[in-house]
């Protein structure tokens, strides 16, 4: 098991992409997730944990871990969110008040007595991307809320870092973070670190505490910091972020608003580095411990789908190219799309060779569990319609970061012929009910895998097969 | 085309990945938007001030950067740092060393501590004469092992900054602090760290280099008038090659004189206490000084306050961070009057161990785990005298400096009460067993037949040419056995003194008992007031007749085998015979004409007496054979 550690904003934003690609099989399972963040309920946190409101006890989220978010200290619990009270309490002694104010300024440790701005930052509200407050409060209440994460990390193969030098709260703790689990799994278990430099601006709002030139000092700052006491705790690092004269496809796109997910190419690139940084180091050789950035190609804008992400397994394919599992997402939908057009056909079995195929198969389940196969099929129609939501989530995200761009060129014989189907709206709904028949052949190999579902129902075990078989069609 | 996806690329790249192995200098914000609450650590103000120095250049001719000019926020500079350095080397702030462990620091300190454990033990640097918090003295600042020192970002409002630069550009002794920091600069050359040219070279090294440059040659008084505060964990360059290393050394705060003042200290006796320290004590008993031999206890420090000290004060092992614990650090005031200790106690007495065995040794064991090494030689600190603490360097130094006489003596109150301060006293005299008569006549001489570790001593004069304290207690040993030879004095009935019976029986020399101890032989303070003033030279210079016989009968004193101790007694009565001669006969008396011995005159051949100074070593005492009839 491969453990991801999600930092802060942009580590959520990288974990989102992980997930998306863990969903189309762009990378390899099994990946674990601990997310961390101060603020669980934002929107994007929201989108993290419920993978866009796709994720149900029957489709479960696709990165394991992620529908928790841990704060990094624990918040809720604290008498006092006022960074000073946190320290400087009635029975502090004169040396302890001496040190803190030696450390922190009267803007982010306040004065005694201190109400309002005068009182220093409140963690409560945000760090206000202030990253040596919130490395003081993650350094001084971590005891416990990061137990867990010491846990997965002393039995994970690989540990990967993600997240970016923005912010306050993960450019706050990344460092440590990372310090602490070196600690934990000693020097031999390969950690890596996948960070976003600038890779999105903040609107130019006046009177705002936090701007563009802001996010610029803390992650130079955090840049400065990185190189002198991080990196050489990681095996390798990859840092991305916008270059200072972009072409369009790799320019910063506006944050979004309230805290949503940012769309943009620069988490799918993070996301990379789970593929190309175990491949580009050498873990016998520790001490040449190597930083790496990305090059973006302005003649090929999809230079990252044409890239082998992951060769899949059981079903086989004969492109590893992220491209092709974006092609097979795009088809699966439209035969889950297809199902629906007239929903009889596919519940009452009323297509060619359904009763000897998945017609058959479904009927022995229901008497199984005593109910009819039409009831069955029912459930496993919309149990696939939640897996299509799912992929929906998925491939939406890479055209919204890709544009409309032809993906004729990627996956299988047979994906790419129905790629070219639906692209050049040829699609007829019996072209669905033909591959998922012919799909059958493989309901006792491919689609006989071993379930990643936990404790599933019959319809939801139907769906998850029928869609393995249909991939093995689809790269058949 | 290709492009580097990351911000200040400067090459254009032709691989789908690239390594960045350096960071890149268009990552830093402008001086505008230097931002120190980004740094994400509680240490940016720490951090800041690195930053800060890293942009100094080392060309001497060019304009450094001063971005506190267009960031007024930005409370770190090179500018405060160099004030702050200066300031520390005039004793105008102080370096006070805590363990942030400590239960008063409470969870604040423990939370820098379980961040930087190496920086445990950190350096808070507070104005000697600015009132802080509830009275103290104001935290203006701490040491950093980057940039060594960095300021307290409240500071400002107190106009501190500016005040400060007032009086440190105002000094008198500014020009001296600078000098003394290129000594200090020197001794981290010596040592090999000092390369601040290297691309790992730390922030610190830069702005020293940058504050000194080759302007402000080295005085060489490091030794002599710095006092030695600290330590401070240091980033250094090994000038070996490989990364970037860290050591502990020690900072100097200009104290003239301070060398030869510690020198003092030594002529106490040290005492092993309870509390992880040795005492100094003066003949008293009294404490003059403490030298930490163990780093505090905090738990035993926290007062009425146990709770806080189980919650703070972990019991996390001091081991190999002795040094910076402290251990090797004087306590309390070394300025208090108290007599001069009459022997020295860098070795061990008879009945008590010495400053080597209760403090240099240990001392050298603790800088040894503290510097990560098997073992640190008396070599090993004179060759890096930085790296440890006064207490071992000073006295390491001032062996080296004794003169070279061999016999540790224990000195008379004559000679203590003449001690002043830059003009250490003497340690050793000459043993007559190696002194041969006719060779030119030692100042400093161990008397023979001593029982103990030390023998007796008698000084004629001590300290260097330009501050030659005089004490005559050789000259006075001569007068009396010049007097016993005119027949002026007699050797008391029961041997233990010799009498001016023509004067008043005044006690010539003797026995006496200091601290219940017997000193077998003294001069005591009428023969030595009887040689610091002219009566008896020019009542012996009228006497020249008696006077060569007197040089006659000495003449044939002293020779024998060296290690008999009955010839070695003898030596010393003819050392301070022939001193005493020396005395009357060098100066001439104001109008006389000059004059000088004959070498012809007839010589007593027997002593009349001896006095026993014990078992065989005994002083003759010779009468004039004319003295009866004179």
């Amino acid at each position: 098991m491969d453990l991801v550690i999600a930092v802060g904003g942009g580590g959520q934003h990288i974990a989102l992409a992980i997930a998306r690609l863990l969903r189309l099989e762009g990378l390899a399972d099994p990946i674990e997730a601990f997310v961390i963040d101060a603020d669980s309920d934002s929107r994007l946190a929201q989108k993290v944990r419920t993978f866009g409101n796709t994720v149900t006890p029957q489709c479960p989220h696709p990165l394991a871990g992620a529908q928790t978010i841990v704060p990094p200290f624990a918040r809720d619990t604290m008498h006092e969110t006022q960074f000073r009270k946190i320290f400087i309490d009635d029975r502090a002694a004169p040396l302890e008040r001496e040190m803190f104010e030696l450390f922190y300024d009267e803007e982010s440790g306040g004065v005694d007595g201190g109400i309002g701005p005068s009182g220093g930052v409140d963690i409560g509200k945000g760090m206000f991307a202030n990253p040596s407050v919130g490395s003081a409060v993650f350094a001084s209440s971590k005891e416990g809320a990061m137990d867990p994460l010491f846990g997965l990390a002393r039995t994970a193969a690989r540990i990967f870092v993600v997240g970016s030098f923005l912010g306050g709260t993960g450019a706050g703790i990344m460092h440590q973070l990372i310090k602490l689990v070196r600690e934990t799994v000693g020097p031999a278990r390969p950690i890596y670190g996948s960070f976003l430099l600038r890779w999105f601006d903040l609107p130019p709002t006046a009177g705002q505490t936090v701007d563009t030139a802001t996010l610029l000092a803390s992650m130079g700052h955090g840049l400065e910091y990185f190189y002198r006491y991080t990196k050489h705790l990681l095996d390798a690092s990859m840092l991305v972020g916008v270059p200072d004269n972009p072409p369009p496809q790799v320019k910063a796109v506006p944050a979004a608003s309230d805290n949503d997910e940012t769309v943009s190419l620069y988490p799918l690139l993070a996301a990379w580095s789970l593929v190309m940084l175990p491949d580009k180091t050498d873990t016998q050789a520790r001490a040449a411990h190597r930083t790496y950035g990305l090059t973006h190609d302005d003649n090929d804008p999809i230079w990252a789908l044409r890239r082998s992400w992951n060769s899949p397994r059981n079903p086989n394919s004969q492109d590893a190219r992220l491209g092709a599992r974006i092609v097979e997402a795009v088809v699966l939908q439209e035969i889950y799309s297809s199902f629906r057009v007239k929903d009889s056909d596919f519940t009452e079995f009323d297509y060619e060779k359904a009763r000897t195929t998945w017609g058959s198969l479904i009927g022995n389940v229901a008497k199984k569990n005593n109910t009819s196969a039409t009831a069955l099929a029912r459930g496993v129609l919309s149990a696939l319609e939640a897996r299509g939501a799912q992929l929906r989530f998925a491939s939406w995200w890479f055209g919204q970061v890709f544009g409309d761009a032809d993906l004729s060129q990627f996956g299988d014989t047979r994906a790419r012929q129905l790629y070219a189907a639906r692209k050049h709206r040829t699609w007829k709904a019996p072209d669905a009910f033909k591959i998922l028949v012919d799909a059958f052949q493989f309901e006792s190999t491919a689609g006989a895998e071993r379930s990643k579902l936990h404790d599933p129902t019959p319809e939801a075990l139907m769906a998850e097969k029928i869609e393995r078989s249909l991939l093995a069609a689809l790269r058949g | 085309m290709l492009h580097s996806l990351i911000p200040g690329a400067d090459v254009a790249p032709s691989t789908d990945t690239f390594a960045i192995d350096q960071k890149k200098g268009a990552w830093t914000p402008p001086h505008t938007h230097l931002r120190t609450r980004s740094f994400p650590t509680p240490f940016a103000q720490a951090e800041m001030m690195s930053h800060v120095l890293g942009l100094l250049s080392l060309d001497p001719g060019a304009r450094q950067p001063e971005p506190e000019t267009l960031n007024p926020r930005l409370q770190q500079s090179f500018e405060r740092w160099r004030l702050m350095l200066l300031a520390l080397v005039l004793g105008e702030v102080t370096l006070e060393t805590i363990d942030l462990r400590r239960p008063e620091v409470d969870n604040f300190g423990a939370m820098l501590a379980d961040l930087r454990p190496e920086c445990r033990f950190f350096g808070l640097i507070r104005d000697a004469r600015r009132s802080g918090l509830e009275g103290r003295k104001l935290l203006v600042g701490a040491t950093d092992p980057l940039c060594l020192l960095w300021c307290a970002p409240r500071a400002a409002r107190e106009n501190y900054w500016s005040e400060l630069k007032t009086r440190i550009d105002a000094s008198a002794d500014r020009a001296e602090a600078l000098k003394l920091l290129a000594d200090w600069r020197a001794a981290l050359d010596r040592t090999g760290v000092w390369q601040p040219g290297h691309e790992l070279a730390p922030p610190w090294m830069k702005a020293l280099e940058v504050l000194l440059g080759d302007r402000v040659q080295p005085s060489g008084v490091l030794h002599t008038d710095a006092r030695f505060v600290g330590p401070v964990r240091l980033r250094v360059v090994p000038r070996a090659g490989g990364d970037a290393d860290e050591t502990i050394a020690y900072l100097p705060v200009r104290e003239p004189g301070w060398a030869a003042r510690f020198a003092e200290l030594l002529f106490f006796q040290p005492v092993r206490r309870d509390a992880g320290t040795v005492d100094l004590l003066d003949p008293n008993g009294r404490s003059v000084l403490t030298v930490r031999m163990a780093p505090r206890d905090p738990t035993q420090e926290a007062g009425n306050a146990p709770a806080r000290a189980a919650q703070g004060a972990d019991r996390a092992s001091t081991a190999g961070f002795e040094l910076l614990a402290g251990v090797g650090r004087l306590e309390g005031a070394t300025n208090t009057a108290r007599g001069h200790g009459q022997a020295h106690w860098l070795e061990d007495h008879a009945n008590a161990p010495g400053y080597r065995s209760l403090v240099l040794n240990p001392l050298l064991s603790a800088a040894a785990r503290s510097h990560k090494r098997m073992q640190v030689s008396e070599a090993d600190v004179q060759a890096a005298p930085i790296l440890y603490p006064d207490t071992v360097r000073l006295v390491i130094g001032q062996a080296e400096a004794a003169d070279g006489a061999d016999v540790r003596i224990h000195l008379s109150r004559e000679v203590t009460n003449r001690v002043a301060t830059g003009t250490p006293a003497p340690q050793t005299g000459v043993s007559m067993a190696k002194w041969t008569p006719g060779s030119p006549l030692p100042r400093i001489v161990a008397v023979p037949g001593s029982t103990g570790t030390l023998s007796v001593g008698l000084v004629e004069r001590f300290g260097p040419a330009t501050r030659t304290v005089d004490v005559g207690e050789l000259r006075a040993l001569g007068l009396s056995l010049w007097l016993y030879f005119t027949g002026e004095a007699e050797l008391r009935a029961d041997g233990a003194r010799v009498l001016w019976t023509a004067d008043e029986g005044k006690d010539l020399f003797g026995r006496v008992l200091v601290q219940s101890a017997e000193r077998p032989l003294e001069v005591l303070r009428d023969a030595i007031a009887a040689v610091h003033g002219d009566t008896e030279r020019l009542r012996a210079r009228d006497r020249l007749a008696t006077l060569q016989r007197f040089r006659a009968t000495w003449r044939t004193v002293g020779e024998g085998e060296n290690d008999r101790v009955e010839v070695q007694a003898a030596r010393l009565a003819r050392v301070a015979a022939d001193t005493f001669i020396e005395w009357v006969m060098g100066a001439p008396s104001p109008g006389a004409a000059a004059v000088t011995l004959g070498s012809f005159g007839l010589r007593a051949t027997a002593p009349a007496e001896q006095y026993v100074i014990a078992g065989a070593a005994k002083i003759p005492l010779f009468l004039d054979v004319f003295a009866r009839s004179e």
